[in-house]
């Protein structure tokens, strides 16, 4: 790590910790860098530009905020929440739980927490938030918190990635993770109710229970979205980016035939309103992107990691530096390029102390995706930020419990092989 | 700067509608894909450059919008310490931050001016559009920007800046 | 003054593939003292398909390329794309040692300002799938819908043999099997076995369409900047790793094949025949076979034989 890369380093921070656009932050500590190295300066413009232009997965973010946005503008929202409340509004906390609940059925949409954040999470949050009951801040941060459930669960590309570094089954590697990712959202839920109660949520008693049918009746044509979507992408009728803007089309339709709610300017503001969305979280991935050139070409991952290999801990010790090191990386480094970089170093190392290597990939990618929640750089939690127009301090407030919770699950998925190994081994895992 | 008020609020109106119609079509682009390919099952070579429209819409949303559409107050931050300060101490801030940004990405423009200019010799997949054409979308990024932050350092000496005068934008919650 | 020449190299290869360990002790442990040889793997430094305009902008040094990267440069060079060109690794080989192609490498070394330093051997590609039968005709292939690379080259080649091509990255293509999104796709087996699409695939049929090698590349300024020596260096120990790549593929295929077949997948050899006819006469109606080098097909044909 030499001098130029330090002083990157101090100067994204400082650019950061005194208000300045992160992802203009970012970008702009990436010149430096060049610049005092004697490198191409240009280099960070293209690997931003390369990088976008080829980041397919990642369309499907703009789609998901535009759906969102339809279904809020059209009633689809209003009777999906209509349908929750008469559903779970007598519970406290109960679109909390709509949340996570919603997170595990659309985890297998994308793969990528990112854009499963911005799916169901913008819709929820915005159910959430619209009668006052749950403040935006905490809409939020449960949304980031449940939403990294969503890669743990299959279908997941970080698991795909490893696997494809460490030799394992996907298979396996994607039996393995239903589990941690059902006890990770078990615990957000409990976690979500303790706080609902302490903080005394309100609770609904206007709707009562003879009306679900009503309810349910008005609601089914929004209910039908999750059905066709993951009929399309099971099916292999669409892949999960296309799934996104048939989900547009679809709010769309329903909005403007069935419930006449839709004027020009409301699909136009709709429109206009994703677009910005998008731009501003957008530029936070294009920082992030030439950063990642920089943080690559010092070998800091490589560095760090044989450190860490070198350091003769023991399997308990092992798990728990490696634990550490992924939070700490993943504040420099998004979750594709850490696994491709990191794990082909420290696997040799897991392997000499006898850490399974099915177990240690679920390890490695549920902290990968708690990275993406946990300050100062997540990007979820940027992400929530900006959809909710919400500052980041209440957010991470908000944040702090389920952080809590999630890292005891990540300890009992650590510590607990066996637990993550159960479904493989049903399926025939020798390990 | 007040007489150029009108030209200014059209030309931010223009820009908003050019991303709105970019995610219109690419959000048409996507329905049209799964039409070609799935419904109509014609060969690739109809729906390749779907994939190559949106990609470069994308790219042009993010840079574009946010050089052009996306308001001080949409920006994501990292306001903890900022917040907490005293507005005297944050008008120093931005203007020192806004300096420092303008400065370097002024300083590295030519170099990047050079890649994008470079890029003529390469082709997109699909489309055949010379990446100087896609890329170029850089430097209008690059000049707003370092105009924005000149603006926002001007802002920051005279205290007269939209963030120390009014907090939030007023339209910020029209669509949430 | 420092005396050691840093070489920096790029690729999309994963750090634990036996390439990427191939080419750090047959060619990084070779070079010696004198070099520094700095590798990048899974395309963490340059994304792929950018590494070409890296090397021409002086900021990489070294990468091994696949011959569709020359194409928007040098349209020629999609001569050496065309499926069924080779009948097999040795007619492949003894091409790239003749003096047929030596024209073609002086033009594209002419127009890109890269030196071609050797041409390892990746694998040869064949159709695998899910299914229900065997596909011995490009006709069987009609709706099938079978994942190539994106890019129009790749896309073209799925075109020719007959199917739907569909581009899915490479990373997706395991998820893009099971969900049923794609039927079939057209890796070679080291590939196919590291990226456990085996666990999913019933049929394997031998195309053997492309018999790949890599262009295992260097920037001409790079090149330039050393002495004789350091050349004649870096030729030997490219021509080093080229040889001990071969064989590594080589054994690979060999024992792979036994391997899938021990799997329960159906392994067998189709009409590769009626594959070349229906091959070649997409390619000879496309736009591509006018920017080929005249003859250049026959005369790679008549090679050995
Ligand atoms: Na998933
Ligand atoms: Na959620």
């Amino acid at each position: 790590m030499t001098d130029p890369f330090t002083l990157a380093m101090v100067l994204i921070a400082a650019l950061a910790l005194m208000g300045q656009s992160i992802g203009i932050s970012m970008l702009v500590g990436s010149f430096v860098y060049l610049m005092l190295k004697g490198y191409d300066v240009s280099i960070a413009a293209e690997t931003m530009m390369q990088g976008l232009f080829n980041g397919y997965t990642l369309l499907a973010v703009p789609l998901f905020i535009l759906a969102a946005d339809i279904m809020n503008i059209g009633s689809l929202a209003d009777k999906l929440l209509r349908f929750a409340q008469a559903l779970v509004g007598r519970f406290r906390g109960g679109l909390g739980h709509v949340n996570v609940v919603s997170s595990l059925i659309f985890s297998g949409m994308s793969g990528s927490a990112v854009a499963d954040a911005v799916g169901m999470g913008k819709i929820v949050i915005t159910m959430m938030t619209k009668d006052g009951k749950y403040t935006p801040s905490y809409a939020a941060a449960i949304t980031a918190a449940t939403a990294i459930v969503g890669p743990i669960i299959p279908p997941s590309i970080p698991m795909v990635l490893y696997a494809l570094v460490s030799g394992q089954s996907v298979g396996f590697l994607f039996a393995a993770g239903i589990l941690p990712g059902l006890l990770m959202a078990l615990l957000m839920a409990v976690t979500n109710g303790v706080i609902a109660h302490r903080r005394g949520f309100p609770v609904d008693d206007g709707i009562p229970l003879r009306e679900l049918p009503g309810a349910t009746w008005q609601a089914i044509p929004a209910l039908m979205l999750p059905v066709i979507l993951l009929g399309g992408i099971y099916g292999g009728v669409m892949t999960p980016t296309e799934a996104a803007a048939v989900a547009a089309a679809y709010a769309l339709v329903i909005s403007v035939v069935l419930y006449r709610s839709v004027s020009a300017r409301g699909l136009y503001q709709a429109l206009l309103g994703s677009a910005r969305s998008t731009a501003s979280v957008g530029i936070l991935i294009a920082g992030a992107l030439a950063f990642n050139y920089v943080v690559t070409r010092e070998n800091v991952p490589d560095s760090v990691a044989a450190m860490l290999s070198a350091m003769d801990l023991g399997p308990v010790g092992f798990l728990i530096a490696v634990n550490i090191l992924f939070l700490v990386l993943g504040c420099v480094l998004e979750a594709g390029a850490l696994l491709l970089i990191v794990v082909p170093i420290l696997i040799p190392a897991a392997q000499a102390l006898g850490i399974d290597l099915v177990h240690f990939g679920v390890v490695l990618v549920v902290n990968a995706m708690l990275g993406l929640i946990t300050p100062p750089y997540g990007l979820l939690l940027f992400i929530v930020a900006a959809i909710t127009k919400q500052p980041l301090i209440p957010i991470i407030k908000d944040l702090v419990p389920f952080i809590a919770i999630l890292i005891v699950a990540l300890m009992v998925i650590t510590f607990c092989p066996d637990f993550v190994l159960y479904l493989p081994r049903l399926l025939g895992y020798q390990g | 700067m007040t007489r150029f008020a009108p030209i200014l609020g059209w030309l931010q109106r223009r820009a908003e509608n050019f991303i709105a119609l970019m995610l219109a079509a690419m959000f048409l682009t996507f329905l049209l894909q799964i039409l070609f390919r799935y419904i109509l099952a014609l060969p690739v070579t109809y729906t390749n450059w779907t994939v190559e429209f949106v990609s470069i819409a994308w790219l042009w949303g993010i840079l574009f919008g946010y050089a052009f559409v996306v308001r001080d107050s949409d920006i994501i931050r990292l306001d903890i310490v900022y917040n907490g300060l005293p507005l005297g101490a944050r008008r120093v801030l931005d203007a020192v931050t806004g300096l420092i940004c303008a400065a370097i990405l002024a300083n590295t423009l030519p170099k990047c001016w050079d890649y994008v200019q470079f890029m003529r010799i390469e082709r997109t997949p699909a489309m055949r559009i010379h990446y100087n054409y896609v890329f170029a979308i850089y430097i209008a990024f690059a000049v707003a920007v370092i105009v924005r932050s000149l603006l926002n350092v001007w802002g920051a000496i005279r205290g007269t800046g939209s963030r120390y005068v009014t907090p939030i934008h007023p339209e910020g919650h029209d669509y949430d | 003054a420092s005396a050691t020449v840093e070489l920096i190299y790029s690729d999309t290869v994963s750090e634990t593939d036996i390439r990427s360990q191939l080419l750090q002790s047959e060619f990084g442990d070779c070079l010696g003292d004198e070099f520094t040889f700095q590798a990048y793997h899974g395309a963490t430094l340059f994304a792929q398909g950018t590494e070409l305009t890296a090397m021409q902008r002086g900021n990489l040094d070294m990468a091994n390329l696949a011959i569709f990267d020359f194409y928007n440069q040098v349209p020629a060079t999609s001569v050496l794309g065309l499926p069924f060109l080779f009948r097999d690794y040795e007619h492949m080989r003894a091409v790239y040692n003749s003096d047929v192609l030596d024209e073609l490498w002086a033009q594209v070394e002419e127009a890109t300002n890269v030196k071609f330093l050797s041409f390892p051997y990746i694998g040869a590609r064949h159709l695998s799938y899910i299914g229900d039968h065997r596909y011995m005709t490009p006709a069987d292939l009609a709706g099938v819908r079978l994942r190539m690379p994106g890019g129009e080259g790749w896309q073209f080649v799925g075109q020719a043999m007959g199917a739907s091509p569909v581009p899915v990255a490479f990373t997706e293509v395991y998820t893009a099997l099971q969900t049923h999104a794609i039927d079939a796709q057209d890796n070679g087996f080291p590939a196919t076995r590291s990226m456990r699409f085996d666990e999913l695939l019933t049929h394997i049929a031998l195309t053997n369409h492309l018999i790949a090698a890599n262009e295992f590349t260097m920037s001409m300024s790079k090149w330039n900047s050393m002495t004789a020596e350091q050349q004649e260096r870096v030729q030997m120990c490219a021509d080093q790793f080229e040889a001990a790549l071969d064989q590594t593929t080589l054994e690979q295929e060999a024992t792979l094949q036994a391997e899938f077949e021990a799997q329960g997948i159906d392994v067998y050899v189709p009409d590769n025949a009626a594959f070349q006819a229906h091959v070649t006469e997409v390619y000879m109606n496309s736009p591509y076979s006018a920017d080929w080098p005249a003859g250049l097909v026959d005369a790679i044909g008549a090679v050995g034989q």
